[in-house]
């Protein structure tokens, strides 16, 4: 490896940046210049403002303090890391070892070369520019005991480009399979939304009880006093300096909360700075601060051997896959597979749908297949799960469970509102998981109504079974009236009529290539993108019908005192009503899928993986 | 003899680039037709407007008698074709019976012949052993025989092949020739485009040469070859080479070590 292979590499991996913008149309080209403008200015303006800050602001901060902004700096870094990591991922192209291993280098050298090729990144820009505005900053002001923060920052930087880069090599070894490929972006892009999504549940169901308990108590001490004053037990003049002295004990009680959760926050920081290797720079800046670098020198020392040996074992990997000889297990030998003579059918994909015509059935259960096999499809399934729980957590947490009967039916629409959320993008693209399948489609002696019958069958069946699900888990905390749970299944199926007459039109006309393990449309024109925001942003209107049937009872119930299941009636009438609609549409959208099949084909079997 | 295939001046563009320039092609019935052109001339985008996976710009097809552009003859049409495109046409998430089961139905075949025809498809193609496979994990030439496999079950009365023998191992190849050969013999009609003009030469009757959009040939391989080879015809309708030697003179495999382009005594 030499400089000009580094400079090679360098210059490919911006190349493949421009031309990634370049394939998404001329928007997408000057949003990527502009971004690139905003880098550079924040690239520098981040250095400046960091150090200005650090120089002005932290000089009189105490060491604590020093590590808690040291804390947030890693952890926001981490964050944005990690999205660069799953962007990667998906793009696949840009780190793939095998393309370096054609040229005239070693595999060390291929190695090397990759792994300072990833180091080319947006987020290590703008962070490196921070953290060497603030290690400036902190010699600046607080002298050369601070001369080991730098230290720390680069040994920090290698050991986490390090492990990532260990990590990736891990799943791109793994996503050698394609099958597997698709599952463990799938899994990753999953593991980040529960990640970024856990401390908003903590805050949710644990922090937001404890505001509650002391809104509670002083709402309690409130109406103790006012009772008082209305008995006559104190005047007005008592009433109002006891309303301030409760204002006062409330302040101090804040101060003093403040001040225990500092505490509280700093005595757990300890041991986890001392544990998790990302505390060491945090750690080591407040030993520096307090005028001891041993901690600092020991935490590069430290991350940097953590740096070295993740750069070994991913090395190691690289080796094993050029050289094919994996040391860690024996493998099972392969056996020569033998026909057995036993006819394996595909029952799954042979079977019938009631009322429903072959064609139209063929496609439902051939899209079943592919969405459930798909991880989009697994992603879709868990979508709503996640949002469920976050929603569930918003609405259940800090309170008591009692939601009256009449109101009840707003969760179950609540629930239908998030599972019509979840499966937007299916829905108003729903060839695009089709990809070069697509082609059977336009290749296939059928009527096109049958086909968008059975792509429509098939989204509805897999939504149909999640929010049974939801309704379940609505059940369990504010059980509805059994009427109301018919109304509500059948609320979803004319959701779901309406939302299909939809997506097939936007499915039709403004189609768009996804790439594997995301139904997130790629290398979309600016028209198709606009059209898939619209419908997103309004898929709550499909529910509106669904409040008449649920107004009516209500309305029965409050002012007459009548009870009647308006909401069960007018929601099946709703129900035969969307069917003959539906019914008349699809037609219409036939005919649309006879002219624009062609157009749907070029973008859906795009490669973009 | 009737005619299997019938274009009049069959165009295509793409924005101002003329792609396919008002080709005429006629295929009688029961020919083994062979579709050649150097690449990029518009052999796959005639392929294309023919099977219905592009509109023309201009122009009329008629397959098996019927007007391929009028949207009901067209459901017809392919309800009597089979097609192995370019690119194929598989649905990754789904094992090979499975792909061929949903050709099979879309077919509107019964259960018990497509179950047979799948099963005799896949040992002839030597595919799907364990049956648990999904496209995506096939190679190339595995998924092109499965698309192969598809374009022939529903027993096609015209055939379309877009290079069909490209990755494909030489066995199968051989088993897929013979195939071929013996399906064009029951009365059967196959277009097939191909680069290698030995195979369009054992197999073809008759071949169209396409260049620059432009279909500048079309006769009995016996009328176009006159004596000579179909690869001396060939190159001689295409009227080009690919460079000379002359310039690519620095290609003469000596190289010091060292990496650098050093004069060699």
């Amino acid at each position: 490896m030499n400089w000009q292979h580094l400079k090679a590499v360098m210059w490919l991996r911006w190349r493949l940046s421009v031309n990634q913008f370049r394939r998404g149309g001329t928007l997408n080209a000057v949003l990527g210049t502009l971004w690139l403008a905003f880098v550079l200015v924040s690239g520098t303006g981040s250095f400046l403002t960091v150090f200005l800050l650090g120089f002005f602001l932290l000089p009189r901060a105490t060491p604590d303090q020093l590590m808690l902004v040291w804390d947030g700096i890693v952890l926001v870094f981490l964050f944005a890391w990690t999205i660069g990591l799953l962007s990667d991922l998906q793009k696949g192209e840009a780190l793939s070892i095998e393309k370096l291993l054609y040229l005239p280098v070693s595999p060390v050298g291929a190695f090397l070369l990759n792994y300072l090729g990833s180091l080319v990144s947006v987020t290590l820009l703008l962070f490196a520019s921070m953290m060497t505005g603030l290690c400036m900053a902190l010699l600046l002001t607080r002298g050369i005991a601070m001369l080991v923060v730098p230290l720390l920052v680069v040994s920090f930087t290698i050991m986490v480009t390090a492990i990532t880069y260990q990590i990736r090599s891990w799943l791109f070894s793994l996503m050698v399979n394609r099958r597997r490929r698709r599952t463990v972006i799938a899994i990753m892009t999953l593991l980040f939304i529960v990640i970024v999504q856990t401390p908003n549940i903590i805050n949710m169901t644990v922090l937001r009880t404890h505001r509650k308990q002391v809104r509670e108590t002083k709402r309690l001490a409130v109406e103790k006093l006012d009772e008082a004053r209305r008995r006559g037990d104190i005047d007005s003049d008592q009433y109002a300096a006891q309303r301030k002295e409760l204002a006062q004990r409330r302040a101090r009680q804040k101060r003093e909360s403040r001040a225990r959760m500092y505490q509280a926050v700093l005595a757990f920081a300890e041991p986890v700075h001392w544990v998790l290797p990302i505390g060491w720079l945090p750690y080591g800046v407040r030993a520096a601060a307090r005028g001891n670098p041993l901690p600092g020198m020991l935490g590069t020392l430290g991350a940097g051997a953590i740096g070295f040996f993740s750069l070994w074992f991913a090395y190691r990997g690289v080796l094993r896959l050029y050289t094919g000889i994996y040391t860690s297990k024996k493998r099972a030998a392969v056996k020569n597979p033998v026909r057995t003579g036993r006819t394996t059918r595909a029952r799954f994909m042979e079977r019938e749908l009631p009322g429903v015509p072959d064609q139209a059935a063929a496609t439902a259960l051939g899209t079943l297949r592919i969405l459930m096999r798909g991880p989009e499809g697994k992603m879709m399934l868990l979508t709503p799960v996640i949002l469920l729980v976050i929603f569930g957590a918003m609405i259940f947490a800090g309170r008591d469970h009692h939601v009256p009967e009449m109101i009840r039916p707003l969760l179950g629409l609540g629930s239908i509102g998030v599972v019509m959320l979840s499966f937007g993008q299916l829905l108003s693209n729903v060839f695009a998981i089709d990809r070069a399948g697509f082609r059977s489609y336009v290749l296939a002696p059928c009527p096109r109504r049958d086909i968008l019958l059975g792509k429509n069958i098939a989204t509805t069946m897999i939504g149909f079974c999640v929010c049974c699900m939801a309704l379940v888990l609505v059940q369990v905390f504010a059980p509805m009236h059994v009427t109301h749970v018919f109304a509500t299944l059948l609320q979803f199926l004319n959701c779901f009529l309406v939302y299909c007459m939809l997506g097939n039109v936007i499915s039709l006309v403004a189609p768009a290539a996804v790439s594997p393990g995301s139904m997130k449309p790629k290398q979309a024109g600016f028209t198709a993108i606009f059209l898939h925001v619209i419908i997103a942003m309004m898929s709550p209107l499909v529910l509106l019908p669904a409040f008449v049937g649920w107004g009516v009872e209500l309305l029965l119930d409050s002012y007459f005192g009548v009870w009647f299941p308006a909401y069960l009636t007018l929601s099946t009438l709703e129900f035969v009503a969307m069917l003959w609609i539906y019914h008349r549409v699809l037609a219409a959208e036939a005919r649309l899928f006879d002219q624009r099949a062609q157009a749907v084909l070029d973008v859906v079997t795009m490669h973009v993986e | 003899m009737t005619l299997a295939i019938e274009t009049v001046g069959l165009t295509r563009f793409f924005d101002d680039f003329r792609a396919v320039d008002e080709i005429d092609v006629a295929v009688e019935r029961g020919t083994f037709y062979g579709f050649l052109g150097p690449n990029g001339a518009g052999k796959s985008t005639t392929i294309k407007m023919l099977t219905g996976l592009l509109a023309p710009s201009r122009g009329a097809v008629t397959l098996l008698g019927m007007d391929a552009l009028v949207p009901k003859q067209a459901i017809e049409i392919k309800r009597r074709i089979g097609v192995l495109p370019e690119d194929l046409a598989l649905f990754e998430n789904l094992t090979a019976r499975e792909h061929l089961t949903f050709i099979g139905r879309m077919h509107q075949l019964p259960r018990v012949t497509i179950r047979e025809r799948i099963e005799e498809l896949l040992d002839v193609m030597r595919l799907d052993v364990d049956g648990k496979k999904l496209v995506l994990e096939y190679s190339h030439g595995m998924q092109k025989k499965l698309a192969l496999a598809a374009a022939l079950l529903p027993n096609p009365e015209l055939l379309f092949l877009d290079e069909p023998f490209e990755g494909i191992d030489a066995v199968t190849s051989r088993v897929i020739r013979d195939l071929l050969v013996q399906y064009v013999a029951s009365g059967a009609t196959v277009f097939l485009t191909s680069h290698v003009l030995e195979i369009v030469e054992r197999l073809c009757t008759h071949v169209g040469i396409i260049v620059h959009g432009k279909l500048v040939e079309q006769s009995s391989l016996e009328q176009l070859r006159q004596g000579s080879s179909l690869e001396d015809r060939f190159l001689e309708t295409v009227g080009e080479t690919n460079g000379t030697s002359e310039q690519l003179d620095w290609l003469d495999g000596r190289r010091a070590a060292g990496g650098g382009e050093e004069q060699v005594p």
